[in-house]
């Protein structure tokens, strides 16, 4: 029976409170208005009183913001400016992107507000997308005596990865990223023994590390970003597909194909690139979405001059020399990435350290309205 | 301030990719120092031997094209192993390259067999150092007869060539009638040319045979008057009565004639085939490597044997007479390279077989003594049958390697001219 009536009681109160709480809205926005009204008629010293249960619980976001916005030029007015700043701390915790304007607020609050800023000290990221590698031969080495044709081929890839943004300004940010890629490119050659052709594919996996420093916009909901940068890159995996034909005029083709040769060791595991890349957010509530275009250019050679020649693990020669004619060049490669990804801004509302400048601020609050 | 860190990050950027990028001016080009090239437009090519010329071009020479209708196949290629030149001679037949050489006034000077079907007949050719033919011989018992010669190498004199080869005209040499071998198939050739090849004087004997079956490897001038004979013979020996093949030298006369005693080095149980004969200078004790094939059972090992520099023809003479210890395998080519290295002692190339079957190149360095001077050979070469042909150092202490290899699924069969450095590493 006891238990019965504790039921009936849980349900009551769960099916009463959604008419409770739109019965707090409705008198908050009255609590709300009713400050306006006391701040238009003049009636400061009240302001808070009335809005302080609602501050509490029971304003949604956008009407703290109202609230928080009217105490602080209340306490401007009562010339209290630490209630001041402290609203205004309040106000940009439940909006941290909000930035007084001086056309629609007083000039006071815009004062205020170059004392303080939301910008997040840190902005992780994730992102993928896809990318292809473009070849910068170094040494071609080739196991002919003689120039053939030649051409480097454009192949598809993938990345996806994670990166934190350390803002150190408005604008202004130091970025790093661990991303994990799959590379490849091909190289066909043609006019070996006259008539014989070529074609190396290679794919690879790389860990990168970039780091970076970016410029970006940080108003509006479409926001352009910049930056450049350098990057580790680890290859941690590679292996090449190669097919020779032996073409002879009287005799047809003979292809020499294969399973996939392992390339990692002939590979450098550590290399290095400079990046250069830009883009734009798109503002989502409070988070964004980005697209990024990206050109990382290699600038280590990616060869590994001891094993170049060998088989693995031995001072053999290679098979894929004798079998497929086919030793690799020394080079770099460069890389370029199309990525999207998902921001999600760790804002920290903050008081600025440094003594506020009356004429950096008037001018900043000048270049606002032009 | 903010200002200030961003500009030294950038700079520190520009300045760390400036300093870190690899490209061909921070990088020594590879094919300065090590290569592998495979020289001949479409079909078979096979590599052979090479000589150094003065201005640092390599001359190759072996043949083109797939038997029995080769052509000799002559390269010229730079100090990168680019392709300078090429050219090809021969007949309607088959022409089978054997060695080549660089003359004292700067000339080329190739020796070849020639297929006159059924038999083959040995070719001469001098030429200048853009590959055009000055001379030529053809050489035969008779010419285009029905014996059958064969070339082994070629050594200028003081006024022209000397042949090492061997033939299967039996009644060349001087035969005692009183006691014939009626089951001696081949004899070893001593065939002197004059430089304008013309034949030297029919006084100057050209055949020699103790065996049933006896090929020369070289013979070397040592005075206006006297000649080393270096090959190898199946001449019963001692009193185990062995006809096994064993390496032998001898001296020749003016006229050809044998002037000393003939010396056997017998190894019974075994075939010893000699196919290098190298004169060995100051730095490396002088006198005579002789490296060859011993054989035994499907095993093959090289088989050194050096000589002082003037010869006794007696126990004394040998300096160095051992097997190199190589587990070559049962091995297709008994063919081997032996040249004087720079430093001290020599580099020493043959053919391996490994258990899958695939041939390939072997190389080591041994010192005066004969002794290995490398903790491991070196091993070039991939699936399929490879076969070498000879080795040289080039001044500047890199190792040069020519031979065939078989590339492709098909085998297809490529001149293949190999540099490595000093130690025989594919590195500076």
């Amino acid at each position: 029976m006891r238990n019965l009536c504790f039921l009936i009681l849980v349900l009551a109160v769960a099916l009463a409170s959604p008419q409770v709480r739109a019965q707090e809205s409705v008198g908050c926005l009255q609590s709300l208005a009713r400050a306006n009204d006391e701040f238009s008629a003049g009636r400061f010293f009240g302001i808070p009183s009335i809005l302080s249960e609602c501050l509490r619980n029971g304003f949604s976001n956008e009407q703290q913001v109202q609230a928080y916005l009217l105490l602080v030029q209340t306490y401007l007015i009562l010339e209290d400016p630490i209630a001041a700043e402290d609203s205004y701390l309040k106000l940009l915790r439940a909006d941290p992107e909000y930035v007084p304007s001086p056309d629609k607020d007083p000039i006071d609050v815009v004062y205020l507000s170059k004392k303080f800023t939301a910008t997040p000290i840190f902005t992780p990221h994730l992102r993928v997308g896809g990318n292809t590698s473009l070849v910068r031969t170094i040494y071609e080495i080739n196991t002919e005596p003689y120039a053939v044709n030649r051409k480097n081929g454009l192949k598809g890839g993938y990345q996806i990865g994670a990166g934190i943004d350390w803002n150190i300004s408005d604008h202004l940010s130091i970025a790093g990223e661990l991303d994990f890629s799959f590379r490849s490119y091909q190289t066909t050659k043609t006019g070996i023994s006259a008539l014989d052709e070529q074609t190396f594919t290679e794919k690879q996996f790389w860990f990168d590390v970039p780091v970076y420093i970016k410029y970006r916009d940080n108003f509006g909901k479409v926001r352009p970003f910049g930056y450049v940068g350098f990057a580790l890159n680890l290859l941690v995996g590679a292996e090449g597909s190669i097919e020779t034909i032996n073409s002879t005029a009287n005799e047809g083709q003979v292809p020499t194909v294969g399973p996939d040769e392992k390339l990692g060791y002939k590979r450098n595991f550590l290399n290095t690139s400079f990046l250069v890349g830009g883009g734009t957010y798109y503002k989502i509530g409070r988070d964004f979405l980005f697209v990024d275009l990206r050109y990382m250019g290699g600038l280590t050679n990616i060869t590994k001059e001891e094993t170049n020649y060998y088989a693995d693990g031995s001072e053999l020669l290679t098979g894929t020399a004798a079998r497929y004619r086919w030793v690799g060049d020394y080079f770099r490669l460069d890389n370029l990435a199309l990525s999207v990804g998902y921001v999600r801004p760790l804002y920290n509302p903050r008081k600025i350290k440094r003594k506020a400048n009356t004429k950096k601020v008037m001018r900043e609050i000048s270049q606002d309205n032009d | 301030m903010t200002d200030m860190r961003s500009w030294i990050c950038i700079i520190s950027l520009s300045a760390f990719i400036v300093v870190s990028c690899d490209t061909a001016s921070t990088i020594d080009p590879p094919n300065d120092s090590f290569f592998l090239k495979y020289y001949g437009d479409d079909g078979n090519q096979e590599g052979v031997d090479f000589v150094q010329n003065a201005d640092g071009t390599l001359t190759l020479f072996g043949n083109t094209g797939t038997a029995p209708n080769r052509q000799l196949y002559l390269v010229n290629v730079d100090a990168n192993g680019n392709r300078v030149w090429e050219r090809t001679y021969g007949g309607p037949l088959d022409d089978n390259a054997k060695d080549i050489e660089l003359t004292n006034d700067g000339r080329l000077v190739i020796v070849s067999d020639y297929d006159s079907e059924p038999t083959r007949d040995i070719v001469i050719m001098t030429l200048a150092l853009d590959g055009t033919k000055i001379d030529s011989t053809l050489t035969g018992f008779p010419s285009g007869g029905s014996t059958d010669e064969i070339a082994t190498s070629i050594t200028q004199t003081d006024d022209g060539f000397l042949v090492a080869g061997s033939t299967s005209n039996v009644s060349i040499k001087p035969v005692d009638p009183l006691n014939p071998n009626p089951t001696d198939t081949r004899d070893a050739l001593h065939v002197r040319y004059f430089d304008d090849l013309t034949d030297y004087s029919s006084s100057w004997q050209k055949a020699r045979g103790p065996g049933n079956f006896d090929e020369s490897a070289k013979i070397v001038q040592v005075s206006p008057t006297q000649y080393y004979f270096f090959g190898y013979s199946d001449r019963s020996i001692g009193t185990t009565g062995s006809s096994d093949a064993n390496f032998y030298f001898l001296g020749l006369g003016e006229f050809g004639e044998t002037n000393t005693d003939e010396y056997f080095l017998a190894n019974p149980g075994s075939d010893e085939i000699l196919s290098s004969v190298t004169i060995a200078p100051p730095v490396s004790g002088d006198g005579f490597l002789l490296s060859g094939i011993t054989q035994n059972a499907g095993s093959s090992d090289i088989y050194l044997v050096k000589l002082r520099n003037s010869l006794s023809f007696t126990n004394d003479d040998l300096l160095v007479n051992k097997n190199l210890g190589a587990n070559l395998g049962a091995i297709n080519s008994t063919r081997t390279s032996s040249y004087p290295s720079l430093s001290s002692g020599f580099l020493l190339l043959s053919n391996t077989i490994d258990a899958s079957g695939n041939q390939s190149f072997y190389l080591d360095k041994i010192d005066a003594l004969g002794n290995r001077v490398w903790q491991n050979p070196f091993i070039y070469g991939g699936a399929l049958e490879d076969a070498v042909g000879s080795v040289q150092e080039l001044p500047d202490g890199s190792i040069v390697i020519i031979g065939t290899f078989a590339v492709g699924d098909d085998g297809e069969k490529k001149m293949t001219l190999i540099k490595v450095n000093g130690e025989g590493k594919f590195l500076k």
